[in-house]
């Protein structure tokens, strides 16, 4: 057995593994959050935690209502989904909730006071407690009963959880609608778990179309459910329209059906290859990597147009020469993909650095196919399609002159001018980092939402305190004198919730237990006497801990590298000229998230000049020679041209395009490498592989310009600008200009 | 034989005498019988009510007093003795306002569940069986036709029904008394009567 076919069977039993591997894999491992996509906040673990936390908080919860229709068909119907969303395994309703709020407020009954009462007992207003408790038990149809009268007389429990839950009234006292909340208890941003909602959701829908009930949701899981299924969509459409277009242009360009196929199986292997090693890697793919993916076909099916055109033309080369022939260039232009790839691992978010491990394997296993097993299956010698020759006709021309000298010192001085002028901020691209503008939502689900908004008063909630200490008592204290600040100053109101008005700090405990005591109970009990409420049986027993604080308490705090931490959701900022306590700051994500962007769009900038100076040093590598530093000018002036030209179409500079700037990179030194390997009328035929992969590569990625997601969209106007301005510009790589030209071929 | 035509002819006058005055009685008692609870419309009252409340394990129940309104989409429950506590229950919410004082908000809690009874009450008196029945479990309970009505209402929520427990509610033209029996032997009883000073409608 020759090396050559020991290298396809090794190939082949690559792609076996990593089919299989994909295979028992993929199921559950497709990530759609679109948090994800943003970065991590490296330089504040703990503001990352909580970042993560609230976020996590806030997308696992989920409200319906169920309105119109007869009441009794209205129950039976929020039953009928609620029974549905219970067996799914992963949906609490939020009853459980209150059943422990409950049981946890009564244990802390005599520990725990609301704001006001806590002022009241200080201001000795004891008396006011204790005699809106009496008017309550005389109240008509109060909710008293015996056993309160012997454990709580004071219905302490009942004001606490008043003060504690004050938006329950609007859900308690609305006949006309049934309502059902709570939480997913599981990733919201799991396909198999978004799914299944929406599969209960339509099923309800469609049992009860003629009834009259609507049926309206809120929910992080439904936007990301939206979001996933426009993403497949897109998969889909990008996907299938570039697949189209590409055996189209193969027919066209070789008259064969086995050069669509070859493609074809290019892109399996790649894909799947490239697949396998970041589920191996990640464990799981971001759906967004996936769009990447449909882009990367734009790529690897380049090398199959680069081996294919070295069967036409009327000389014949056996299997091994056409290998032979491009070998060193596709190598070469390989290494540089892969290195510009591979930068993009050292940002901190998890969706690019499976962009980068899919995108790097993906292209490696192109080669590996492209070096080992399209020989074996792509035929002796290729036709010449009419595409073919019209391609050679046209753009080989162009692409094979020789410009002068100057042509490219004039290249060189003008990247050096623009470059200069983009450093020192002479030029200036409109930007957008504001993650808010990212994805349209959907329109049905955000009126969905105002309508559960407007019937129950839900609030959906992004911003919050965050508060640090070091030990949780300290963070306690200081979350305490928070919010203590905040009703000062007429902004308590904004707080949803907070971990300390559950649980408070010891040392409030013990001083609310003083205040109690003594202001409340030991000289205003004796009001209840006509009752016949017992102080001692009533308050005289210590209150046990048999029960943990309740987990909205617990959801709300954390610890990160020994400094722990609370967050305080709230419906508004403070004024701006609210004096935080030590360690509090208020957290805006979405602010936050824009400004993270804003700063990795500049590091991804400058990570563009790192990977052109990994290129030249490669370059300089493997040629030894000065001028081989010519390759990199057609490519660099593309990716300093494309931000303007995108600009002034009206596409604003973002991190995406930045990231998508290192495939035009990539691309880009391709053809340049092509270009200088195969010169002149040797390399007519390779000009055209070259047009051709620019071709493919531009309708494949540009295509992803029709995606509803920014992230995507910019990518693919980016990745479209820079490879029309890289093959446009590759000539240049044979300008005079440098010393000799180029050797070519070796 | 005589003797005993003059008895049967007496024996005769008055078992038609007694039929008579038993049709007459029953002709009268039809007259006074009861509305069924579902055919009450009243769109406006005002009562008298008094309450007492039995807690087990206590004697003497708690006794409290006071007018119920109800006016448009408005129902006022005024408790007067032993204190004076208005709640107003409307489509705007829930306020209570104390000794006279400004109507405040209320907050979740005791007088949420006195809230919703008091507007059971008054969906029963309108007849808006729907908005009953989207709370309750609601069963007229059969009665002869010359006794009042008996509704009872049981909460759909079990953890509502816990707390409330099982309400009946009897009257004729319209609400008349009701018990709340409450889980542990604990009862209210609330009896309406006419207002006095004669506002009752």
């Amino acid at each position: 057995m020759n090396l050559g076919r020991a290298a396809a069977i090794a190939a082949v039993a690559l792609f076996l593994v990593a089919a299989m591997f994909v295979a028992s894999r993929v199921q559950d491992a497709i990530d759609t959050d679109i948090l994800s996509l943003l970065p991590d906040d490296k330089q504040d673990a703990v503001l990352a935690a909580a970042l993560r936390s609230a976020n996590s908080n806030a997308s696992s919860r989920v409200v319906f209502v169920v309105e119109g229709g007869a009441v009794d068909q209205r129950r039976a119907a929020a039953e009928a989904l609620d029974d549905a969303l219970t067996a799914t395994g992963f949906f609490q309703s939020s009853l459980m909730d209150g059943e422990t709020l409950w049981r946890w407020l009564f244990f802390n009954r005599t520990a725990m006071l609301c704001p006001a009462d806590r002022d009241r007992l200080e201001a000795d207003r004891g008396r006011e407690i204790a005699l809106d408790a009496l008017r309550q038990w005389y109240a008509p149809m109060g909710a008293v009963s015996s056993r309160l009268l012997e454990t709580d007389p004071l219905l302490l429990t009942q004001r606490l959880t008043g003060c504690i839950a004050p938006g329950a009234a609007g859900v308690a006292n609305n006949p006309s609608i049934e309502v059902i909340s709570g939480v997913i208890d599981a990733s919201v941003f799991r396909l198999d778990v978004q799914d299944r909602l929406n599969v209960i959701v339509d099923d309800w829908r469609k049992d009860r179309a003629d009834q009259g009930l609507s049926l309206h949701r809120a929910g992080a899981v439904f936007h990301a459910a939206y979001g996933a299924q426009q993403a497949r969509n897109q998969i889909a459409l990008i996907g299938g329209l570039t697949l189209s277009i590409i055996l189209l242009i193969y027919w066209l360009m070789f008259r064969s059906f086995a050069a669509p196929v070859v493609a074809l199986g290019m892109i399996g292997y790649s894909l799947t290859v490239g697949g396998a090693v970041t589920l191996f890697v990640f464990g799981h793919i971001h759906v967004m990597a996936l769009v990447f993916g449909a882009a990367l076909i734009g790529m690897v099916i380049d090398y199959t147009s680069y081996y294919l055109v070295t069967g036409l033309g009327a000389k014949s080369r056996t299997r091994d020469e056409r290998r032979t022939y491009i070998i060193r260039p596709l190598s070469l232009g390989m290494l540089t993909s892969v290195g510009s790839f591979l930068v993009l691992l050292i940002f901190p978010v998890p969706a690019f650095q499976q962009i980068a491990v899919l995108g790097g394997a993906g292209l490696v296993a192109a080669w590996i196919a492209t070096i080992f097993l399209t020989p074996l299956v792509a035929g002796q010698k290729t036709r010449v399609g009419p595409a073919a020759l019209w391609i050679r006709k046209l753009v080989g021309r162009y692409l094979s002159r020789r410009p002068p000298g100057w042509v490219g010192a004039l290249a060189i001085a003008a990247i050096g001018l623009v470059g200069t002028a983009f450093a020192i901020g002479a030029i200036q691209v409109s930007t957008l980092d504001d993650v808010r503008k990212f994805q349209s939502p959907s329109p049905v689900l955000t009126a969905e939402e105002a309508r559960v908004r407007e019937l129950i008063g839900f609030t959906g909630t992004g911003s919050f305190y965050l508060v640090r200490g070091a030990t949780p008592e300290e963070v306690t204290t200081r979350e305490e004198t928070l919010l203590k600040r905040l009703d000062d100053d007429g902004e308590g109101h904004s707080v949803v919730w907070a971990a300390s008005r559950v649980d408070s700090s010891a040392g409030r405990k013990s001083a609310d237990r003083d205040l109690i005591r003594t202001r409340l109970i030991e000289p205003h009990f004796v009001l209840l006497r006509p009752l016949g409420a017992d102080k001692e049986k009533a308050y005289g027993a210590p209150v046990a801990p048999t029960t943990s604080p309740p987990q909205i308490a617990a959801s709300l705090r954390g610890e990160t590298d020994g400094i722990y931490w609370s967050i305080v959701p709230v419906t508004a900022a403070p004024q701006t000229s609210f004096e935080f306590p030590p360690s509090s700051m208020h957290v805006d994500p979405a602010q936050r998230y824009s400004r993270l962007m804003e700063t990795y769009r500049r590091l991804a900038t400058w990570g563009l000049v790192g990977a052109a100076l990994s290129t030249a040093f490669v370059l300089l590598l493997v040629y030894r020679r000065l001028s081989a530093l010519n390759l990199m000018l057609p490519t660099v002036a593309a990716v300093l041209l494309t931000p303007l030209i995108a600009c002034a179409l009206g596409f604003p500079f973002s991190f995406f395009s930045a990231m998508g700037l290192f495939l035009v990179a990539g691309a880009g030194m391709d053809y340049a490498i092509f270009q200088w390997e195969h010169p002149g009328e040797q390399g007519g035929w390779t000009q055209v592989g070259i047009a051709l992969a620019a071709l493919v590569t531009c309708i494949s990625v540009g295509l992803l310009a029709l995606s509803s997601v920014l992230p995507v969209r910019a990518l693919g106007i980016t990745v479209a600008i820079g490879v029309v301005l890289s093959l446009a510009l590759s000539p240049l790589v044979r300008s005079r200009w440098g010393g000799s030209a180029f050797s070519g071929g070796k | 034989m005589g003797n005993t035509s003059r008895l049967a002819r007496k024996a005769g006058a008055l078992f038609g005498l007694s039929c008579a005055v038993l049709v007459g009685s029953q002709d009268a008692a039809f007259a006074r019988a009861c509305p069924k609870p579902e055919a009450l419309r009243i769109d406006a009252l005002a009562r008298q009510f008094t309450q007492e409340k039995f807690l087990q394990g206590r004697n003497a129940p708690l006794i409290s007093t006071g007018r119920f309104t109800v006016a448009d989409d408005t129902v006022v429950w005024h408790m007067t003795e032993p204190f004076d506590v208005e709640t107003v229950i409307s489509p705007e919410g829930i306020t209570q306002s104390i000794d006279g004082a400004p109507a405040e908000a209320v907050a979740p809690g005791a007088a949420q569940f006195g809230a919703r009874i008091a507007t059971s009450m008054a969906s029963l008196m309108r007849g808006q069986w729907d908005e009953l029945n989207s709370m309750f479990r609601v069963v007229v309970l059969p009665t002869s036709w010359k006794e009042n009505w008996v509704v009872t209402l049981t909460p759909l929520d079990d953890r509502l029904a816990d707390v409330l427990g099982e309400i009946t509610v009897r009257g004729c033209t319209d609400v008349e008394t009701v018990l709340i029996a409450r889980g542990e032997g604990d009862r209210e009883v609330i009896r309406f009567g006419a207002l006095q000073g004669g506002n009752a409608q």
